[in-house]
């Protein structure tokens, strides 16, 4: 094994882990709050990653730049989604299990409904742009992107202001708090449903702002987010809900799991290994690593 | 034993035997075209009813249906030349019902979300498991299937599915699935081995789909794992049940009649905008109709008398 080797999965690795926990930190606030199983949480990474497309194509707009558009934009469709099927399935249903298992099957059809309207705007085309280059730096012979480690960056500075966001402001205490308690928040005088509503546009956010960082460097088309809703499912698992720390440690074991998969064998495998983890944690340690 | 005894069970036993005799002998008068959309209307609601045996009555939500169903395609494909077709069946019986095992075991000794974000993926990672198989092992792309015509197989299996819904109602295992679907706590604690049933409700519901893959697989010439794990039988069943009604034995049935006639004129008038029609079919019904169509009809009639 050549350092180059080792280099090129270290770094890759660790690159992939901090986008997955960007992709996986909103989920995970939304689940906890909400109860509500968001399997068309990949569709909105596309969208983000189109949005960015014809920012860059269209207006020439820097793809780091248009993260600015992506998050209001997208903020204001979740907040739009929530409004129009959610909130109405939430007070119809009588526990959080029926929340849970409806609000499957409808974020089911929504999956549906927004990757094929993608396909008839967009068609089904894979597409792609090259992102205006910062340069590239060479470790032990391998180059990386600027570009990529900016990527990572971002990533992670993202999941620190959410942290900081949730710890210090009162939105964020009244989201904990429904979290751990939604009678309890209620009693105490805290708007559950606007808890709710702030909680599942900012996860759609987050998954958009992942979206725009993917178009970067790979190729986008309207079903590439099936493996990235498992992978953001499967670390809200994986992490325990509420645990930014295990999200953190969790999205570098798939990162890294995911990152050698590729190189060695074949990313058509990505999806194995990633259900070879979530037998293990179902198997050994169902509550997540950090649960409370 | 059942308290009293299976009367009701056998009359019905009796309208579905008539029934069925009548499709049996349908196929000698219909044109070709009609045959077919027959059969396809079989497959469906013998998916669906399937989907309801387990999903229905333990309130667990499977999105994997078309796993199961790709499984039976496969087993077809691969095993059509070396044996006879009732064997390829009793095979895809057995390896469905074995791999929903394996997926139950797994999944189904917990409760919440996490059977549903298991089954959520597995069509696709079959898909991509055999994808790679074909690339890198036998470097093939998909496979040729001997077409034949399978109406009657199909037949026989959905009918198979309504006779087994109708008797297991009053088994142990019916009322272990429904009591769980209840409470599942309560299950529990009087005694049901919750984490079994589960299990074994799962196991027999998937079998017959894997069942119908593989009696439906000839009906294409050619399939590749993308037409064999296609999410379109993942998310069929759960609509259909769902805009029946899930509370009642002729839920699913009315759901899958509906939404396959409703699927043969989206795909001949509006090929494109089928799957999004589809997926709005089912926002609407969870928020308009959340007891399904049966279930409504049974509000207005009660209010009625």
């Amino acid at each position: 094994m050549s350092l180059s080797f080792v280099v090129d999965i270290v770094i890759g690795g660790a690159i992939l882990g901090a986008l997955y926990s960007l992709i996986a930190v909103g989920l995970n606030l939304q689940y906890g709050v909400t109860r509500i199983l968001n399997v068309a949480h990949g569709d909105f990474l596309m969208l983000g990653a189109y949005i960015t497309y014809f920012c860059f194509t269209l207006f020439n707009i820097n793809p780091f730049a248009s993260l600015v558009i992506v998050g209001p934009l997208m903020f204001a469709v979740g907040l739009l989604i929530y409004t129009i099927m959610l909130r109405r399935m939430i007070r119809q249903s009588k526990s959080p299990e029926e929340v849970e298992s409806r609000s499957l099957l409808l974020c089911f059809g929504l999956s549906l409904v927004v990757q094929n309207l993608a396909m008839i705007l967009w068609t089904a085309n894979y597409r792609g742009y090259s992102a205006p280059s910062l340069g590239a730096i060479s470790i032990a012979g391998v180059p990386f992107e600027f570009n990529r480690i900016l990527i990572a960056i971002i990533s992670l500075i993202i999941n620190v202001l959410l942290y900081l966001y949730l710890k210090f402001t009162k939105t964020g205490l009244a989201m904990r708090a429904t979290t751990d308690n939604p009678e309890g928040a209620q009693i105490v005088g805290i708007n559950i449903h606007n808890a709710y509503a702030l909680s599942f546009s900012l996860s759609i956010m987050l998954s958009a702002f992942a979206g725009t960082l993917i178009s970067m460097y790979s190729t986008i088309s309207p079903f590439i987010g099936l493996p990235y809703t498992l992978i953001a499912l499967v670390l809200v698992i994986l992490a325990g809900i509420g645990s930014f720390k295990g999200n953190i440690v969790g999205s570098f074991i798939i990162g890294y799991l995911a990152y050698v998969t590729l190189r060695v064998i074949h990313s058509a495998l990505m999806l194995v290994v990633i259900y070879a983890v979530l037998i293990i944690i179902l198997l050994v340690k169902p509550r997540g690593l950090f649960a409370r | 034993m059942p308290a009293r005894p299976w009367k009701g069970e056998w009359i019905a036993m009796c309208y579905l035997l008539a029934v069925f005799a009548v499709l049996a002998c349908a196929p000698l008068f219909l044109p070709p075209y009609l045959k077919a959309l027959l059969s396809s209307i079989l497959l469906w609601i013998g998916m669906a009813v399937s989907w309801h045996l387990f999903c229905g009555s333990t309130k667990y939500v499977s999105l994997g249906s078309a796993a199961f169903f790709g499984i039976g395609v496969y087993v077809t494909a691969v095993f059509q030349r070396a044996m006879p077709f009732p064997l390829i069946l009793l095979l895809a019986y057995a390896i469905s019902f074995v791999f929903a095992l394996g997926v139950g075991a797994a999944t189904l000794r917990l409760k919440g979300m996490y059977f549903a974000i298991f089954t959520f993926g597995l069509a696709e990672l079959l898909n991509n498991a055999i994808l790679f198989w074909e690339m890198k092992v036998t470097g093939t792309r998909g496979r040729f299937v001997i077409a034949m015509d399978t109406y009657h197989y199909i037949l026989i299996i959905t009918f198979m599915v309504l006779a087994l819904t109708i008797f297991l109602r009053r088994t142990k295992l019916g009322l272990a699935l429904r009591t769980i679907g209840e409470n599942e706590d309560t299950a529990a604690h009087i005694g049901v081995n919750t984490t079994f049933y589960k299990i074994i409700g799962f196991a027999l519901s998937s079998a017959f789909m894997g069942l119908l893959g593989a009696s439906f697989a000839p009906r294409w010439g050619y399939i590749d794992s993308g037409i064999a794990f296609n999410t379109l039988y993942s998310f069929m069943p759960a609509i259909m049940t769902l805009f029946g009604g899930m509370e009642t034995f002729f839920g699913p049935i009315i759901g899958a009649v509906v939404l396959s006639f409703l699927e043969e004129y989206l795909l001949t008038a509006f090929k494109d905008y089928f799957m999004m029609i589809l997926g709005s079919i089912m926002i609407i019904v969870i928020l308009i109709l959340p007891e399904g169509i049966t279930g409504r009809l049974q509000r207005i009639l009660g209010r009625l008398a």
